[in-house]
């Protein structure tokens, strides 16, 4: 089972995660708000994935923070605005790809 | 009292997570009809009681289309309460409205639940816009409509009720009516004080 740590989004777009997560042998391990530290909540939880709030300023560097610091972690940022999404997969220092986001687009990069 | 029997509630919106969100949140009386992004697939209205949609150029005449000749109740999701389209949505008929960086499962079924019993729902942040608008309804006082400005525009040429009528073809009573609806607008007592005003601003 994976384990997903939730960084930023507002309720709604939570739910709307855990809901995609149910059934995707998933397993959440943590929420982190962006302004107590999604890093070091990463750093205390150690999960195989992290799902950033792509919306929130400071995201992307969020996610190369990640990405430096915990290499084997794949990082996703998702819009909650605009149905994209930035991956960044574990081992590529920090490198990523945009892609369309649909429920099982974002499960595909979930397990893949 | 609000009648307890399901509610089938079809959510459009183009983000799969803020969608799929809000349909979590639904719990009785409240059922997921279907959703859609972006009106595809269309929203079967005939199955739908009320339609959540994304409040944009495109989702507000969709939206109004399937509402024409049914009893579907909207209810719009904004980008914020800045947006100029709220107000044409309140004017159009939509019940409700929410705010998307304020959605929470609170609000959107405060929301709901207050259209499914006939009444209107709208967040403070856009009650205090519509409520420190200028006098004249939704629209503002300078907002006025062609129809209006053409009558403006003979009334201050000194044409009677009567000659604006055969000029515009229009019923003298309906004239009369274009002339009050200036007035209430403008906030003007007569139709002298409407054309000045109307000429100060640029209006005709």
């Amino acid at each position: 089972m994976q384990r997903v740590l939730i960084g930023g989004f507002g309720t709604v777009a939570r739910m709307g995660l855990r809901e995609l997560f149910d059934g995707q042998g998933v397993e959440v391990v943590a929420e982190a708000e962006p302004d107590r530290g999604i890093v070091s909540c990463v750093s205390e939880v150690r999960p195989d994935v992290v799902v950033l709030d792509l919306d929130d300023d400071g995201a992307v560097d969020t996610a190369e923070k990640i990405a430096s610091e915990f290499p084997a972690i794949k990082v996703i940022a998702c819009s909650c605005e605009e149905p994209v999404m930035r991956v960044f997969p574990p081992f590529h220092h920090g490198e990523s790809y945009a892609s369309m986001l649909s429920a099982p687009l974002l499960a595909l990069a979930l397990s893949s | 009292m609000i009648d307890e029997r399901p509610l089938r509630i079809w959510i459009d919106d183009h983000n799969p997570i803020f969608r799929l969100g809000l349909g979590a949140c639904l719990e009785p009386p409240f059922l997921l009809a279907g959703e859609s992004a972006r009106f595809s697939p269309e929203p079967d209205v005939g199955r739908t009681d009320i339609l959540v949609f994304e409040l944009d150029h495109a989702g507000l005449p969709a939206a109004m289309r399937l509402a024409a000749d049914t009893k579907l109740l909207l209810v719009a999701i904004a980008a914020s309460a800045e947006d100029e389209l709220l107000l044409e949505a309140i004017e159009a008929g939509v019940t409700g409205a929410l705010l998307r960086g304020d959605a929470n499962p609170a609000t959107f079924l405060h929301t709901l639940r207050s259209a499914a019993a006939g009444n209107g729902s709208l967040p403070t942040a856009v009650l205090g816009k519509l409520l420190s608008r200028p006098r004249g309804g939704l629209r503002g006082a300078n907002d006025l409509t062609d129809r209006e400005l053409g009558v403006l525009r003979l009334l201050s040429k000194g044409e009677s009720t009567r000659q604006i009528a055969e000029d515009l073809c229009y019923s003298e009573k309906t004239v009369k009516n274009i002339v009050h609806d200036v007035l209430v607008r403008m906030n003007c007592r007569n139709r002298a004080q409407a054309v000045a005003l109307a000429t100060r601003r640029g209006l005709i």
